[in-house]
C-alpha cells in the first residue's frame, strides 16, 4: 500500500467508523446507528439493551408486518437458512444475533437484518383487484399452446384463447359463471384467488365461488367442479375443508398442476 | 429517532402543492392502529399500509405511494409515507437522539413531531434537501400512537372514507356527495 491509498483507505475507514453512533433510548437501552439502509431506506439501528442483550427491538419483522408480508415471512422457505446464514435469532418479534463472539458475527446479524425486509412485497389494503384469474389464464395458455400434446397444428392461438375464456350458461333460469371453458360441458372450473387478502375475506370469496358449482349440481348432477389455487394453505382450514369436499383442487404450486388443469380443459367425459 | 432519512425525489413545487392537496384518498378502509399479532408492550401497534392516491403527483411517485406505521419496541412508534424511493412525510412518537429545533423555532427534546423535505436547505454536495420538523400544537409529550395518527391525518388532510361520487340533483331528492367534498 503507498501513501496515496493508505490515506483514502483512513479515509473510508473514518467514514465507516463515524457513521456508527449510539445515543440512550427507551427503557434504558442504547441505539447503535449503522450507516446500512434496508430496501425502504430506512436507517437499520440495533439495540443494546441495559442487560447488555443486542436486538433490533422488533422493528424489522413489525414494519414487515406493517406492510402486508408477515405471512409471507412466516411461510417462507428459506427463511431458517437465511436466519442461519446471517447469524439471526427469532424470537418472536425480536430479530437478535446467535452469536457475538467475532467481528464477522455482528457484521453478518447488521447485514442480515437490512436486507431481510428486501426480499417481501409491499402488499398494502386496497389493492382489491385479484391478478390470480390473469396469471392462471397465461399459464394455462402457455401450456396448451407450447407443451400440450393434442394442440392442434394450426389456429392453436385461438383454440387456447376459446379455453382459457369465461363462459356463462344458464341453469333453471339462473346464471351459472366458469371461469375457464371447458369442453365438456359439465365441467365448471372456479379460480380461487385473494390468497393476499384477510381471512374473512378469503372465506367470503370461496363460499361465492362455490355457490355456482354447487347450485348447478342440483340440476344437473353430472356437474364436476373444479377449483384452481396456487396453494390451499394460503386459506383458513375450514374453507380449504369446504373446497375439498365439494371441488376437486388443483394447486398451482404442484409441478404437473399445469398440464392437469390442461388436460381437464380438453377432457370429455366417456 | 434515526438521522438523515433519504427524501422522495420530488420538485419542490410539485411536492408543497402535494403537501397542500386535500384530500389526499386513502384505499383499503380506515386508517386505524390494530394491536400486532401477539402485542408484547404497551404501545405495540401497527398501522397496516395502505395506497394514497393522489392527482397531484406522477408516475412512478403516485404509482407506489404508501402510508404505513410501525412501532419498535426501544423508539416508539412511527408513520411512513413513502413513494418507494424516500418519504415525503413521517410522524414519529419520540425524538430521543438530543434535541431538536422545530419549524416554528421551538427548540424541544423527547417530543412527537413531523417530518417533511426542507428544500431551503439543499446539501450542496449530493443535492438532497433536509428535513423540518413540524410540530403543531395538538402533538404533545406523552400522546400515544393513536393520537399522533389522527394529528397527522388532519394535519396532512388524508381522508379514508369513501367518497361518493356526485349526484345530479332530482326533483324530491336531496343532492348527495358534495360534503365529501368541503
Amino acid at each position: 500500500m503507498n501513501e496515496l491509498q493508505e490515506a483514502i483507505f483512513k479515509k473510508i475507514q473514518k467514514a465507516i467508523c463515524d457513521s456508527v453512533e449510539c445515543y440512550p433510548v427507551l427503557h434504558d437501552a442504547i441505539r447503535v446507528d449503522t450507516p446500512f439502509l434496508d430496501w425502504m431506506g430506512e436507517y437499520i439501528g440495533i439495540y443494546i439493551t441495559q442487560n447488555g442483550r443486542i436486538t433490533d427491538g422488533d422493528q424489522i419483522l413489525n414494519q414487515i408486518d406493517a406492510l402486508g408480508s408477515f405471512k409471507d415471512f412466516i411461510k417462507w422457505d428459506d427463511k431458517n437458512d437465511y436466519l442461519y446464514s446471517y447469524n439471526i435469532d427469532q424470537s418472536e418479534r425480536s430479530l437478535n444475533p446467535r452469536y457475538f463472539e467475532t467481528t464477522d458475527d455482528i457484521l453478518r446479524y447488521i447485514q442480515g437484518i437490512s436486507r431481510l425486509p428486501g426480499f417481501f412485497e409491499a402488499k398494502p389494503l386496497g389493492e382489491k383487484q385479484d391478478k390470480f384469474p390473469t396469471v392462471v389464464r397465461r399459464i394455462v395458455s402457455d401450456t396448451l399452446i407450447n407443451t400440450h400434446p393434442k394442440r392442434p397444428n394450426e389456429g392453436v392461438l385461438e383454440w387456447a384463447a376459446k379455453l382459457i375464456e369465461p363462459k356463462s350458461f344458464k341453469v333453471s333460469n339462473v346464471t351459472i359463471h366458469s371461469d375457464l371453458s371447458p369442453i365438456d360441458e359439465n365441467k365448471i372450473i372456479e379460480i380461487i384467488g385473494y390468497q393476499n387478502s384477510s381471512d374473512n375475506e378469503k372465506r367470503s370469496h370461496i363460499k361465492e365461488k362455490l355457490f355456482d358449482p354447487i347450485f348447478c349440481e342440483k340440476f344437473r348432477p353430472k356437474t364436476e367442479a373444479i377449483s384452481v389455487t396456487f396453494s390451499l394453505s394460503d386459506y383458513p382450514n375450514d374453507s380449504v375443508d369446504l373446497l375439498t369436499s365439494q371441488t376437486e383442487v388443483i394447486e398451482l404450486k404442484e409441478p404437473k398442476a399445469r398440464m392437469k388443469l390442461a388436460d381437464a380443459l380438453l377432457a370429455v367425459a366417456v | 429517532m434515526g438521522r438523515w432519512e433519504p427524501p422522495a425525489r420530488l420538485e419542490p413545487v410539485i411536492y408543497y402543492h402535494w403537501l397542500d392537496e386535500n384530500p389526499k384518498v386513502v384505499q383499503g378502509g380506515e386508517l386505524k392502529l390494530e394491536e400486532n399479532g401477539n402485542p408484547r408492550y404497551a404501545e405495540d401497534v401497527k398501522l397496516a399500509a395502505h395506497r394514497v392516491l393522489t392527482n397531484i403527483l406522477n408516475s412512478p411517485h403516485s404509482d407506489n405511494l404508501l402510508i404505513y406505521g410501525f412501532s419498535d419496541r426501544y423508539s416508539g412508534f412511527k408513520i411512513v409515507v413513502k413513494d418507494g424511493h424516500g418519504y415525503l412525510l413521517m410522524a414519529h412518537q419520540h425524538h430521543l437522539k438530543g434535541s431538536f429545533l422545530a419549524e416554528d423555532g421551538r427548540k424541544l427534546g423527547d417530543h412527537p413531531h413531523f417530518h417533511k423535505i426542507n428544500y431551503e436547505y439543499i446539501n450542496k454536495r449530493n443535492g438532497i434537501p433536509g428535513t423540518t420538523r413540524v410540530v403543531p400544537p395538538d402533538l404533545h409529550p406523552e400522546m400515544n400512537p393513536a393520537d399522533l395518527l389522527n394529528v397527522f391525518k388532519i394535519s396532512y388532510h388524508f381522508r379514508d372514507e369513501k367518497l361518493d361520487s356526485i349526484q345530479m340533483p332530482v326533483v324530491n331528492r336531496i343532492q348527495t356527495g358534495l360534503e365529501d367534498y368541503p
